[in-house]
């Protein structure tokens, strides 16, 4: 069955911001994240948690690799979208602040399920509960309190704009 | 169609587009994008700090502008340090001369920014961030939130 939002795909203006949060690095590098930090390349494309080999940090990235993969990113989340947002219309922007949003994060489910319902204000709060960054030891275990750093939570802030309610 | 089109252009203005920035102006404007309005000042004022400090081998300055507790890798090992103390004694085995001279090579136009931090070295070889010291984020403070040597 098809979804209301089925026809919306990510905006030329979405795929900038995009772009700009994530930046864009032709070739691998460890990006700041749990333990020493996670192997990345492109527009925040992830190679493998944990630090990128030798090997890797030696590979040259083409333009084409890293558009690729984030058009191909980029499709897999608005498929998702698609399938879990079915009965409440979203306009451009709040579709391009969900994508961008899921493009980051782990488990976005809870959002979903708030904009299905359309429930724009749960989706507004839920989306600025993604903002805490956790520390972790070289054993694994959460240590220090978490922190928010202040160019997630003002992404966080942009993304869910389109769904604050005046 | 459509779609097909949208994503020629993007793919058009994704090659055009450069990796860094590659003038002090546009690292100033990437970086009040993304860590707020007329905060581009702090980041590189921060970057000169770390910069001195590691030229001048100033352990205890380079300490006090780290986020605790802080895993580094040192060649592809990870190590615990909780505060200022564990890292003075662990400096010269953390600052290799390879780090260093990454360190003192980078240049501010050639940062690289995210939503995360700011990137020193080809490979993430060291961040540095905003964190928020009040809740609407109105107020941060930058430190060394990673080290990969």
């Amino acid at each position: 069955m098809a979804g209301i939002n089925d026809s919306l795909s990510f905006s030329l203006a979405g795929y900038g911001q995009l772009r700009i949060r994530e930046g864009v690095v032709y070739r691998y590098y460890n990006d700041l994240g749990p333990h020493a930090g996670n192997c990345t390349w492109g527009v925040g494309t992830l190679a493998h948690f944990g630090t990128c080999t030798e090997a890797e940090l030696k590979t040259h990235v083409t333009a084409k690799d890293v558009n690729t993969a984030l058009a191909r990113h980029v499709h897999k989340v608005e498929k998702y979208i698609h399938r879990k947002v079915r009965n409440h219309r979203l306009t451009q922007a709040q579709f391009d602040g969900l994508v961008s949003f899921s493009y980051n994060v782990s488990n976005p489910s809870s959002v979903m399920a708030a904009a299905d319902r359309g429930d724009m204000k749960a989706v507004y709060d839920k989306m600025l509960q993604y903002i805490y960054v956790y520390k972790h030891d070289s054993k694994g275990h959460k240590i220090g309190k978490p922190t928010i750093l202040a160019p997630l939570y003002r992404r966080r802030l942009e993304e869910a704009a389109p769904f604050r309610q005046e | 169609m459509l779609k097909k089109l949208s994503v020629a252009v993007l793919f058009t203005l994704c090659a055009s587009t450069t990796v860094y920035a590659s003038s002090d102006r546009e690292t100033d404007a990437r970086l009040d994008t993304l860590m707020g309005s007329a905060s581009h000042e702090r980041f590189h004022d921060f970057l000169n700090q770390l910069q001195k400090a590691i030229a001048d081998k100033d352990k205890k300055a380079v300490a006090a502008m780290v986020d605790y507790p802080l895993t580094i890798t040192v060649n592809h090992k990870e190590i615990d340090i909780a505060d200022d103390h564990a890292f003075i004694k662990a400096y010269d085995k953390i600052f290799t001369d390879r780090l260093v001279k990454i360190i003192l090579d980078q240049k501010y136009a050639d940062l690289f920014a995210k939503d995360t931090g700011v990137m020193i070295g080809p490979h993430g070889e060291l961040w540095f961030s905003g964190i928020c010291t009040v809740k609407d984020c109105s107020k941060f403070d930058i430190k060394i939130m990673q080290i990969n040597n």
